[in-house]
């Protein structure tokens, strides 16, 4: 590692906190206009299906394949109101399987 | 005559303890992402006590592990630095939703700002928008936890622990998500479920589409502002 990692630290902390704080700070305790709360009720959906695609296929690319059979595999379980964490267990055993024999 | 009063637990206290149990629910979830951080973080020669303050200061999943895989790559502060910024840009929306919900002196509102996160966040939007303070602030709690713990064991167990793709635990992550979508859309109905899932796939699509060449973190910042706008313009 070139930087030194109490320096990496510190920036991590400002790039964290200061998104995080920037809201709360200008517009604490203040109602937001009716078009912002509208756009907000449907941004759960939105930033989650982002997350989902991009956790999947934005890293770098490898393993994508794998990775998308697993979480398929993952979410049969969990549409059938079973257990998260049998859903973690099955995706990351497709996951692992496919890799293992491909 | 008066019916004997029947004891209640006062609404807010269950509502508490509620937050309390979700946020324990994903602690294993946080506890799992977390070691394979901090087994990450020295493997790419980072000292434990480095990943663990990291951990405890930070609480930012994705921002963490790029940051840790940037520097261990040979990439300077800035790069590194920039690319936390563009994973944590999000927050600049999810800060706006819950504002309302956290009046009070500066120093309060930062300190509850800095337990955000994205599932507590969920859990505590309602559907007209607003936000429950309560389900915000108290679900962090056991999350931070797991959090810290599994970078402890992380650093401890790093060298055994090996490659996560080779264990598949790099679904742990988008699992997750998943999960979070479906609890989403099953709380809504009839045509506002229908109109959900097509702004996530929207927003599923545009991110993908920027997703090879965009630094990381904006794809998934352009497509929820895209779709933001889009929504804030119209009228339900």
């Amino acid at each position: 590692m070139k930087v030194d990692v109490w320096m990496l630290i510190a920036a991590g902390v400002a790039v964290t906190l200061g998104p995080k704080a920037v809201g709360p700070l200008l517009l604490g305790g203040r109602t937001l206009s009716a078009p912002i709360q509208r756009a907000l009720t449907l941004l759960p959906p939105a930033l989650v299906a982002a997350l989902v695609v991009v956790a999947i296929w934005g890293t770098d690319g490898a393993g994508g394949a794998e990775r998308a059979a697993g979480v398929a595999a993952g979410t049969m379980i969990v549409l059938r109101r079973g257990p998260l964490l049998l859903a973690m267990v099955v995706a990351a055993a497709v996951a692992a399987g496919l890799r293992l024999l491909f | 005559m008066n019916p004997a009063p029947t004891p209640v637990i006062p609404a807010d206290a269950a509502e508490r303890r509620d937050a309390l149990a979700v946020g324990w629910g994903i602690a294993p979830i946080s506890f799992v992402f977390s070691a394979a951080f901090g087994a990450y973080a020295v493997a790419v020669g980072m000292p434990a006590i480095a990943a663990l303050a990291m951990s405890v200061l930070m609480f930012s999943g994705g921002a963490q592990m790029a940051m840790v895989s940037l520097a261990g790559a040979g990439a300077g502060l800035l790069p590194a630095a920039v690319t936390g910024l563009l994973l944590n840009a999000r927050y600049l929306l999810i800060g706006a939703s819950v504002a309302p919900a956290l009046p009070g002196p500066w120093w309060k509102r930062v300190a509850a700002a800095a337990t955000l996160n994205d599932p507590s966040w969920i859990y505590a939007v309602r559907r007209d928008g607003s936000v429950n303070r309560t389900r915000l602030l108290w679900s962090s709690l056991g999350q931070y936890i797991g959090w810290v713990a599994g970078t402890v064991v992380g650093v401890l167990l790093g060298p055994k622990i090996g490659s996560i793709e080779t264990i598949g635990l790099d679904t742990v992550m988008p699992m997750f998500f998943v999960s979070l979508f479906v609890a989403d859309l099953r709380a809504r109905t009839g045509a506002e479920r229908r109109r959900a899932l097509r702004i996530a796939a929207a927003a599923a699509v545009i991110a993908l589409a920027l997703a090879p060449f965009a630094p990381a973190g904006v794809p998934v910042l352009v497509a929820v502002a895209v779709i933001l706008v889009l929504v804030g313009r119209r009228p339900a």
